[in-house]
């Protein structure tokens, strides 16, 4: 139902949406019986801040903001009380071409799917399954099953899907993703592995940072990441805490923080 | 005035559910609306409504005939639910003076 109040809502105010994983896939990219909670929505990236004010104006509440929700700053979670999740995202991580770009391209070769009896656009097979296979390198804990399921489902077409991740520029991620020994040798040397690699592997704060500085291009995108770093998420600490953080708890999160830190670097160096 | 025709609204998202057994249900809202959800006779209204529009005489006739029953003894239950539907903004109504 929330795919096609999206779909309304994107109609009535202009905006250019694409619906994108979970029920909006084409119905064999994922194993019967996956659930799927949330619904995610792409929009044209300077129409996505408007966007979640129609949203709030008709009974969302975000939950995290776009620089609160993730380190890529890429989506904003709202909640609804009877419909539930929606991220919309305004970028998709993993596609290193600028977003706008990403987007049109996106657009340009869109299908059409009706969900609770709306015409809502998604992405054409091909996209939707480098949209899939980039995501579930990111995610240590159905990422495999997903990407296998789709590689599986898109066999006789690899070599077209291959040539979409050239264009999008998504190499890293989606070599992590379908884990071709020869695939993620060569992204080795990619600035953005670390990262892709701390994300598929779930690994700790510290890893996760090193991968982000790596990638960060110059020195002031490196600095903002190392700022960041220590500035604590009020959104997912009141997530966390189920109520409105106090500055007590914020203390309390940047001791623990740094503590973390220090005591994986200690640890690092002790074992070397 | 009053309301001769009516269809589903082009606002309007809905989605069937079956539970077990032969009872059909469907749940169909508007952005920014409550949910409403249909079963059993309102659900089989449902079903008989489309996007283009249709008399009350229509409706009601085919709402009968899936029960097998006079459309009379039907016609005010059918016209007070696609009022409420109408109401909930679930639906556009045609009206004539």
């Amino acid at each position: 139902m929330t795919h096609g109040m999206m779909s309304v809502l994107a109609r009535e105010n202009g905006v250019d949406l694409l619906h994108i994983k979970g029920h909006a896939a084409p119905e064999d990219f994922y194993r019967e019986g996956r659930p799927s909670s949330d619904a995610d929505v792409l929009v044209r990236p300077h129409q996505a801040s408007e966007f979640v004010r129609v949203l709030n104006n008709n009974g969302w509440k975000t939950v995290t903001s776009f620089n609160s929700g993730s380190i890529f700053q890429h989506a904003a979670a709202l909640w609804h009380k009877t419909w539930g999740y929606v991220d919309v995202h305004r970028s998709f991580p993993g596609f290193s071409i600028p977003d706008e770009i990403a987007f049109e391209a996106l657009w340009s070769s869109r299908n059409s799917k009706t969900i609770a009896n709306q015409p809502c656009y998604v992405p054409d097979r091909l996209d939707h399954a480098l949209i899939i296979l980039v995501h579930s390198s990111r995610d240590p804990s159905r990422g495999r099953t997903d990407a296998d399921f789709v590689i599986n489902a898109l066999s006789k077409n690899l070599t077209n899907l291959n040539q979409r991740v050239q264009e999008f520029g998504a190499h890293t991620p989606y070599a992590i993703a379908t884990a071709q020994t020869g695939g993620v040798e060569s992204v080795k040397e990619n600035s953005d592995y670390r990262l892709w690699s701390a994300l598929a592997h779930g690994d700790d704060r510290l890893e996760l940072l090193k991968g982000r500085l790596e990638a960060a291009d110059g020195l002031l995108a490196k600095a903002k990441v190392l700022l960041g770093s220590f500035i604590v998420n009020r959104d997912h600490l009141e997530m966390r805490l189920e109520r409105s953080p106090k500055l007590q708890d914020y203390v309390a999160e940047m001791l623990a923080r740094t503590s973390e830190t220090l005591r994986s670097f200690t640890h690092q160096k002790s074992d070397k | 005035m009053r309301v001769s025709s009516y269809k589903i609204s082009p606002r309007c998202t809905f989605e069937w559910d079956s539970f077990s057994g032969d009872d059909q249900s469907v749940i169909c809202a508007v952005p920014g609306g409550e949910a409403v959800v249909l079963s059993g006779s309102g659900a089989i209204i449902w079903l008989e409504l489309s996007e283009k529009f249709q008399s009350t005489d229509e409706i009601t006739s085919a709402v009968a005939s899936y029960f097998e029953i006079d459309p009379s003894t039907i016609q005010a239950a059918v016209m007070q639910t696609l009022q409420a539907l109408h109401s909930h903004d679930l639906l556009e109504g045609l009206t004539i003076s």
